[in-house]
């Protein structure tokens, strides 16, 4: 077993930290969200110039070839200097989308223009904000001739304020009968979407559209007719992977503002640092962190696993765990901030309100549970997207 | 205004429920049943005097937002402060002679479970629970007739000048200067985390007019109007975003002597009588019996994965878990209370209340967060202001969850810090 970074990775994650170090403040992006604009080209256009965009695609569709692992290293510098660009829901999950199950053509035209930074994805999949997408979707697209005819309301769709194009989610019918969920691609300046933009407790922003007889070609179904779920699973894993590393991140930071303000603010005649009550707490935010890297790792490893129980298993894994050490981590950095980690004042309410969200997205710490529990005894539908293997007969 | 007989009967006539007509209805019949275990028969009658009053002079809209965890402002605390007021019961556990009740531990507890239940809001306790209580044991005859009649009104609304940037948990390193200049304190210097200090009148603050060998020694205890020129509030906006507390810098703030409170140089056991009876308010056993009734009834409709939380025994071990510590705090706030009714001022032990009742406060956030999960996203704070009449993207109740579950870990941070309360107990209870 090998726990460490080839130097090229090591390379990577370094320049990209010195990119995001010279391009990132705490004061920009709160100008952001104030302007409502939370994304801005310009870094947008520095992660493609430095390839970060193209990272965890396919070489074969214009990527750089890097999967689980890649998107890790991405992840934690993204959370360290909390970056607003929306590397999940355009490169990894409809990017993703595009790269797992794209034509050859889809995947000419969509994934240079997404590497180069010149066109972003979101993927409009969520319906309902209390379920984990495991309710049958209500968005339908109907065939009409050689069209397809999609109706529905999607919420909740991360990057989806910024975007240039949506991978969106049906049910398709064939014959009156069940179909399955298919992919659809579509370019948001189309009319017949409509919505509304709101932010995230963390300041993001996110879109809710409704599709009023939203008309597609054919060229726009991504992938096979019916058959979509299995990579929307996959590429939800890799997401869930994504954040819980970004939430690593996230923590080392916040946990190094809190040892900074330990070491600096003085009562009782001495620096907080040397009470030993604290020092301990300062240890347990330590721990937490260490086995959320542990889990953050074995999730980048495995949770790009064809195989969907080695799969679930590891990603369920690193989000329980993520969720329970982040809120354990910010509530702790803000009781030893007293009563400056109350203020929003400090850069750490930013990152403790990234924190939250990342706890609220992407599976609770009670469904992640369940779902690690459930991956031993349950069937885990994942045949779509196994790279099909020869069957031999037997004797 | 709106009576609870009438929405229990509007319940069995299977009319539609907002959700705080059924939070209500559980709180009444969960306390109907406790009473019949623990209360005597004037107790049980006490209490429905309470409730008689509080569901038909509390007013409705106060009682909608409180229950909702809406936004309040100062005229919805002022108007319930009001209604009690006019009552007779705002200030229950002053003694007769200074316009109070002089109510038993027991009946205060009542008033704050049921009073809470309903949807009162929290009263501010600067006045009524802190420099009232200092006033009537060490302020002039002159003071108490000036101050206490106004604080029982409401006429006057107080803050309170502790913190400051360098003296938080070391309350004792306390800069601020007041020098005396013939009958006059010029005062100077910086006070923080001053709550609603945007809507007070006064002041109290501890400021230091001498520096002795100990750093306890030389600080007094002065009262100020909030219009006297040199003071200036700033803002301070918390992590949910919201403008609670603030900045009171004072530059050449002139005094009168006479707002002196005790002698000069003798401020620091005042300021510590006033805290030590802000720890016994501060375990908050109403609200948060309130609040676990409304998580178990948001577990109970909110639908997630299509069933309700209270349909999974692993999130309701945890909430049982959460009720057993919280009826412990209950009892042990009695068992404190009633002490203190008997004894005078509540001992060290009053810590204990603050460290699990705040405790218990931020549980109970974290679970109701927990049972909305991702509706919690959506950051709207207007949708918790006056007015709100439009839809979130999740359900209405969830919008300011999470919102909340940030700003209650200010509850484990005012007050002394908890970790200043463990400290207290080692030193004090202990003996470490």
């Amino acid at each position: 077993m090998k726990f460490s970074f080839t130097d090229e990775q090591t390379m990577f994650k370094d320049g990209l930290d010195r990119f995001l170090e010279k391009n990132c403040s705490i004061s920009a992006r709160r100008q952001m969200i104030e302007s409502k604009e939370a994304s801005s080209e310009h870094l947008w256009t520095g992660l493609a110039s430095l390839g970060v965009l193209g990272v965890p695609m396919s070489e074969s569709s214009g990527g750089f070839g890097g999967a689980g692992v890649e998107a890790m290293i991405v992840m934690q510098q993204l959370g360290k200097h909390l970056v607003l660009e929306p590397y999940i829901p355009s490169v990894i999950l409809a990017g993703g989308l595009v790269d797992l199950c794209g034509t050859d053509f889809q995947k000419k035209v969509l994934i240079p223009e997404l590497v180069a930074g010149e066109g972003k994805l979101a993927f409009a999949h969520t319906e309902q904000l209390n379920d984990e997408g495991d309710t049958p979707l209500s968005t339908t697209a109907i065939q009409s001739g050689n069209k397809w005819v999609l109706n529905g309301e999607k919420k909740l769709i991360l990057g989806g304020a910024a975007t240039d194009r949506f991978i969106i989610s049906a049910k398709t019918q064939e014959s009156g009968q069940d179909g399955g969920v298919t992919l659809f691609i579509a370019e948001s300046l189309d009319e017949s979407i409509t919505g509304k933009a709101y932010p995230l407790i963390d300041g993001s922003r996110v879109l809710d559209i409704q599709l009023n007889d939203l008309e597609l070609g054919p060229e726009s179904v991504l992938g096979t007719i019916g058959k979509g779920q299995g990579f929307i699973d996959c590429v939800y894993d890799r997401a869930t992977a994504a954040v819980c590393a970004e939430a690593l991140g996230v923590m080392e930071v916040v946990h190094e503002m809190t040892m900074d303000y330990l070491r600096t603010r003085r009562q009782f005649g001495s620096a907080l640092s040397q009470f030993q009550v604290l020092q301990h707490r300062a240890v347990d935010m330590f721990i937490n962190i260490e086995e959320v890297r542990s889990l953050v790792m074995n999730a980048a490893a495995k949770g790009w696993s064809d195989d969907p129980k080695e799969r679930i298993r590891s990603v369920s894994a690193a989000k329980a765990l993520t969720n329970r050490a982040s809120r354990h981590v910010a509530q702790e950095a803000i009781q030893l901030h007293g009563g400056m980690g109350m203020t929003q004042e400090l850069p750490l309410a930013d990152y403790v309100r990234r924190l939250l969200s990342i706890d609220l997205m992407f599976g609770g710490e009670r469904f992640q549970r369940q779902r690690f529990a459930n991956a031993d005894t349950q069937k885990v539908d994942g045949a779509a997207f196994v790279s099909p293997k020869k069957r031999w007969k037997q004797i | 205004m709106f009576d609870v007989h009438q929405i229990l009967y509007g319940a069995r006539a299977g009319s539609p429920l907002n959700v705080s007509l059924l939070a209500l209805i559980y709180s009444t019949v969960e306390c109907i049943q406790d009473m019949d275990i623990n209360f005597t028969k004037e107790e049980t009658l006490f209490s429905e005097e309470v409730r008689d009053f509080v569901s038909h002079q509390l007013p409705g809209d106060v009682s909608r937002k409180v229950l909702e965890h809406k936004r309040l402002t100062k005229d919805d605390v002022h108007r319930w402060h009001v209604a009690l007021y006019k009552k007779g019961w705002i200030a229950p556990n002053w003694p007769e002679s200074y316009g109070g009740r002089g109510w038993s531990a027991v009946q205060q507890h009542i008033f704050d479970v049921e009073s809470s239940a309903l949807g009162a809001p929290r009263l501010s306790p600067f006045g009524l629970g802190m420099i009232g209580p200092v006033l009537m044991a060490y302020g002039t005859e002159a003071q108490k007739s000036e101050y206490l009649p106004k604080i029982l009104s409401g006429e006057n609304w107080w803050c309170q000048g502790y913190s400051e940037p360098g003296s938080g948990s070391d309350l004792a390193s306390l800069n601020t200067r007041a020098e005396r200049k013939g009958d006059t304190y010029i005062v100077n210097g910086q006070k923080t985390w001053t709550t609603h200090a945007q809507w007070a009148d006064k002041i109290f603050c501890l400021v230091r007019t001498s520096t002795g060998a100990r750093r306890q020694e030389g600080i007094s205890m002065l009262l100020c109007d909030m219009n006297t020129p040199g003071i200036e509030v700033r803002p301070i906006i918390t992590l949910d975003g919201e403008h609670e507390v603030n900045e009171v810098w004072l530059q050449d703030v002139e005094i009168p002597v006479e707002n002196l409170v005790g002698e000069e140089d003798k401020g620091w056991a005042i300021g510590k009588f006033l805290l030590s009876h802000e720890r016994t308010a501060i375990a908050g056993v109403g609200v948060s019996r309130r609040e676990l009734v409304y998580l178990k009834h948001l577990a109970s409709v909110h639908q997630y994965r299509g069933k309700p939380a209270t349909d999974d025994p692993v999130f309701m071990d945890r909430v049982a878990e959460l009720e057993i510590d919280l009826l412990a705090l209950e009892m042990t706030v009695l068992r404190v209370a009633s002490g203190e009714a008997s004894g005078g001022e509540p001992g060290p032990e009053a810590s204990i209340l603050k460290i699990r009742g705040t405790e218990i406060q931020q549980r109970l956030t974290e679970l109701q967060l927990e049972v909305v999960g991702q509706s919690a996203l959506p950051h709207l704070p207007m949708a918790w202001g006056d007015n709100w009449m439009g839809q979130t993207p999740g359900a209405l109740h969830a919008a300011p969850l999470a919102a909340r579950y940030l700003n209650t870990r200010k509850t484990s941070i005012y007050g002394g810090t908890n970790e200043i309360q463990r400290n207290i107990i080692a030193q004090r209870v202990l003996g470490l």
